[in-house]
């Protein structure tokens, strides 16, 4: 069982990276401090199971002469757990290499590459596999011993030393270990030393012995390795995503500015239009309320007002074509009408009502009239869709450097509590 | 009884008596024939076009991959019937014998096997004639068959039996030499049966049978024989050890032989193959056999008695297949090179290129309106300016010409950067600049215009335009598309109806 610490370090990390999934199982299964592990691998029925019933010195694992095991199984003696992993190819759909896999790459501290004397040479899929373990065995200090199996079924020694020659050709400076299980359980049934001495399986077992006292020191550097690495990975992404986050906000801020500039010259283009037509204007008419006689008849008030109404109409038309060039008010949708489409911003900053001369001067005259318009307009620009969209990607960024912050602090607290 | 004739003895003499009468092929030859015609003349008149994409749009350049697919592949079909006339010549020089591809990994134990075959027909005072291939030729040999040592090393040589039977000893494909590639091809495409030579180390790789698809597909029988089914005993005697050689047991050969069945079978199924090809495994031991001086009951012992009788199972289906061997070459070649290039060649381009079409025309929505909003957003902050000038000219024509002016300008930008890849013609401008008319009303007051009812009436106009312009450019889009996957599609259903008829020629054949 993993650690609470672990777990929460595990889909912390997972989330953000779901390739470190591997690593992290891995570094999960590192700081929980099992036994050493050690797994045999190689090709089905090259002899796996009965080299760990050797080992161990008990028939622990099932044998036969055909594929064979088919899940992994694993068992522990004298402080240390032998992982069986079934045979590499043996399985049409493949799921037998999947387990071989977990085994081989999730489990191990020590692993035994099986392959039996007599099929000679190794074939592509066992030197595929070497030279991903070989090279995984100098970065991780998890070590990979070479076994060649059943050397009791070559025919003599020359047989063998042919053999022990074509592969330490292809494995240069790989030590090969030769051994015979069936040799050294007959020694022992039959009490034959010659047998055993034959077996290549003391030498084998001594050699284990001191790759499982070298096991905590490489589990310690490959667990340091773990760290720096998914350390590392998670530091790259995080700058990947604050640096997205940043061109985001420089974005949002630009348009922003870009809008700003762009409103404050319309509004005050049109503060002066308006500005000079009131300067024209002599005494209020327009605020001169008409009385019923006035009902049809052309009055000095009535005229001031149409004209004043031509000037602010003027005023909206301006500003109005901004915002929507700005995207503010957006092309009406099917459903809205066009006037009310257009209408629906201008109407919340401008109000409906009939501007009289001392309404246009409040709004256009006075430094605060026109902040406030520029106020208003701007917070009906940040909820155009555009603009949201920007937030939302902008939100999305932050989440995204929060998680891996996340991540981040729990592999330091995993770190903290190994 | 006839316990006292060996199988050994009755394979023999079935091959010494082997007679090949060829069946009567010609009408299937004539049907197979007009196939091909029907497929040739369907797919050239399948060729795809793409009116109003412009060549550089990824669906013009899918589609016009497609149809140089097509040329290629009609143009292989010639090429690949002439390239395989040596082999046709070969099959004919080989009619009256059967040919045996021995086929297995470089330590199966196959030169082993050839070579204990070649002796035992020789004890029987038949011929043995050994050859290999050298430098593209087929160089005839006093010398029984080498054993490779490594994969690399190992070279495609053969022995004739009795002048009836043809063991050809081959690696696969994969490992043979540049110039023996083509020879060996040759023998392959000859062989009437194949042996699956797999060690008793670790037997039945299965995926070793992905070498022998090929031949598989062409319904030659296989027979698994599990090699090396031998151990050595061993004993401490005297201060030495000492070495037995014996045959795995009955029951230890048994649970090997049921287990390579049961994952070939398995393999066969996953390939597509007839599983009904796939005879009993039987185990041997050349070198208990040959250790042991190949006397009757070590023979028997090393497996061999089953071996013959394995082997004299396959000659009748390897005969039966020999007789129809001339209408099998061209139903190959049809497979292979014909409704192969259909099927490995256009088959995926056709699938690409409709899951593309189906991408594009599901973001064609987004991309009207997009369209529509630029339009929008370019013209609208052009209207104040334009009213001003109307405010002094107090020319509504001109005004609406230069609205209509703007919307086109607008379009035509935003087609350039990005409909550039569709040849599309813009929809007509109808009088819906009659925003305007609904301010004909104003006229009378031309001293009072209402410029804000007017502007709402441009911008009504403007949004109509903006989006019959998007709509347009959508359904040409749409039209153009749907057009081309219609096309793919019916290409499609060509390549699925001849392979359908294909087929049934081919059961016609075998049953």
């Amino acid at each position: 069982m993993a650690s609470s610490t672990g777990l929460s370090a595990t889909s912390a990390v997972v989330a953000v990276l779901p390739q470190l999934a591997d690593d992290m199982a891995r570094l999960c299964q590192l700081l929980e401090h099992g036994e050493p592990v050690v797994t045999v691998i190689g090709k089905y029925n090259h002899g796996k199971s009965m080299l760990l019933n050797v080992l161990i010195g008990t028939p622990t694992f099932s044998v036969a002469d055909k594929r064979e095991t088919v899940a992994l199984s694993d068992s522990v003696h004298d402080g240390v757990r032998w992982l069986d992993a079934p045979g590499l190819d043996a399985d049409v759909d493949s799921v037998d290499d999947g387990a071989a896999h977990l085994a081989a790459w999730l489990n191990s501290d020590i692993r035994l590459f099986v392959h039996a004397a007599k099929e000679g040479e190794l074939d592509a899929a066992e030197l595929a596999l070497l030279h991903q373990l070989l090279p995984d065995s100098a970065r991780t200090q998890r070590q990979t011993l070479f076994v060649l199996s059943q050397i009791d079924q070559l025919p003599d020694d020359d047989a063998l030393s042919k053999v022990s020659g074509v592969i330490d050709a292809l494995l240069p400076g790989v030590e090969l270990h030769r051994v015979s299980s069936t040799r050294h359980r007959k020694g022992v049934e039959d009490v034959k030393p010659l047998l055993i001495a034959h077996s290549g399986i003391p030498h084998l077992r001594s050699v284990l012995a001191a790759a499982v006292q070298r096991v905590p020191a490489a589990r310690a550097h490959e667990r340091a390795l773990l760290f720096t690495g998914i350390q590392r990975s998670l530091d790259d992404a995080l700058g990947e995503w604050q640096q997205s986050s940043a061109a985001l906000r420089r974005r949002q801020q630009a348009q922003r500015l870009a809008f700003d500039e762009g409103l404050r010259t319309t509004i005050d283009k049109v503060a002066t239009q308006i500005g000079a037509m009131l300067a024209t204007l002599g005494f209020d008419h327009a605020a001169v309320p008409d009385t019923a006689k006035d009902a049809y008849a052309l009055t000095a008030g009535k005229q001031e007002r149409a004209y004043i109404q031509l000037a602010y109409s003027r005023a909206c038309i301006e500003i109005d074509s901004f915002l929507a060039g700005q995207g503010v008010i957006g092309l009406p949708t099917a459903q809205q009408t066009v006037a009310r489409a257009l209408n629906t911003v201008m109407i919340a900053v401008m109000g409906v009502s009939v501007k009289f001369r001392k309404d246009l001067h409040r709004m256009f005259g006075t430094e605060t009239g026109r902040l406030r318009l520029q106020k208003d307009f701007t917070h009906y620009y940040e909820l155009s869709v555009d603009r949201q969209a920007l937030l939302t990607q902008v939100g999305r960024a932050d989440d995204m450097i929060a998680a891996f912050e996340q991540a981040r602090d729990a592999l330091q607290a995993l770190r903290n509590a190994a | 009884m006839k316990t006292d004739i060996s199988n050994e003895q009755l394979f023999i003499a079935d091959i010494e008596a082997l007679d090949v009468i060829a069946q009567n092929v010609e009408p299937v030859l004539a049907a197979m024939e007009s196939w091909r015609a029907r497929c040739q003349s369907g797919l050239e008149a399948s060729r795809l076009c793409w009116p109003c994409l412009q060549s550089h749009h990824p669906l013009a350049v899918q589609a016009d991959m497609l149809n140089g697919a097509i040329d290629a592949g009609i143009d292989a079909w010639a090429r690949q019937w002439v390239r395989l006339a040596p082999a046709r010549a070969l099959a004919q020089s080989l009619d009256d014998m059967v040919v045996l591809l021995v086929f297995g990994k470089f330590n199966a134990g196959k030169s082993s096997f050839c070579n204990l075959l070649a002796d035992r027909f020789a004890a029987a005072g038949k011929t043995a004639e050994y050859f290999y291939l050298e430098a593209g030729a087929i160089v005839e040999s006093q010398a029984a068959l080498k054993e490779g040592v490594t994969e690399t090393t190992s070279r495609v040589q053969g022995v004739r039996l009795a002048g009836k039977l043809v063991l050809v000893d081959t690696p696969g494909m994969h490992s043979v030499t540049p110039e023996n590639a083509a020879l060996t091809q040759l023998f392959t495409d000859s062989a009437d049966a194949v042996l699956w030579l797999t060690s008793s180390t670790s037997p039945g790789q299965v995926q070793e049978l992905d070498a022998l698809g090929c031949e598989l597909h062409r319904n030659k029988p296989l027979l698994p024989v599990l090699t090396r089914s031998d151990v050595y005993d061993e004993d401490e005697v005297d201060g030495q050890i000492v070495k037995v050689l014996r045959a795995k047991t009955p029951a230890n050969r048994t649970i090997q032989e049921t287990d390579v069945t049961l994952r070939a079978r398995q393999k066969l199924e996953a390939m597509g193959v007839a599983d009904s090809l796939l005879q009993a495994p039987v185990s041997v031991s050349s070198l208990l056999a040959r250790q042991q001086g190949q006397g009757g009951r070590t023979l028997a012992e090393a497996g061999f008695e089953h071996l013959y009788a394995g082997l004299s199972a396959i000659v009748e289906p390897m005969l039966a297949y020999k007789r129809r061997k001339h209408a099998e070459m061209v139903l190959h070649h049809l497979e292979e090179s014909v409704l192969g290039t259909l099927r490995n060649a256009l088959t995926p381009l056709i699938a690409e290129l409709r899951s593309a079409a189906s991408v594009v025309l599901g973001a064609l929505a987004l991309q009207r309106d997009q369209l529509a909003e630029a339009v929008w957003r370019s013209v609208m902050p052009q209207l104040p300016q334009l009213l001003d000038s109307y405010a002094v000219s107090l020319d509504r024509t001109a005004l609406r010409a230069s609205v209509a002016l703007a919307v086109r300008a607008a379009y035509a930008q935003q087609i350039g950067q990005r409909w550039a890849d569709y040849q599309l013609v813009p929809c007509a401008l109808e009088d819906s600049v009659d925003g305007l008319a609904a301010c004909n009303q104003y006229d009378a007051l031309d001293a009072d215009i209402d410029y804000q009812a007017l502007y709402a009436g441009l911008s009504a106009a403007i949004r109509t335009h903006a989006l019959a312009l998007g709509d347009s450019a959508a359904a040409q889009a749409r039209e153009a598309i749907c057009g081309l996957d219609l096309r793919a599609q019916l290409l499609e259903q060509l390549v699925v109806s001849c392979d359908a008829e294909l087929v049934s020629f081919k059961s016609a054949l075998r049953q």
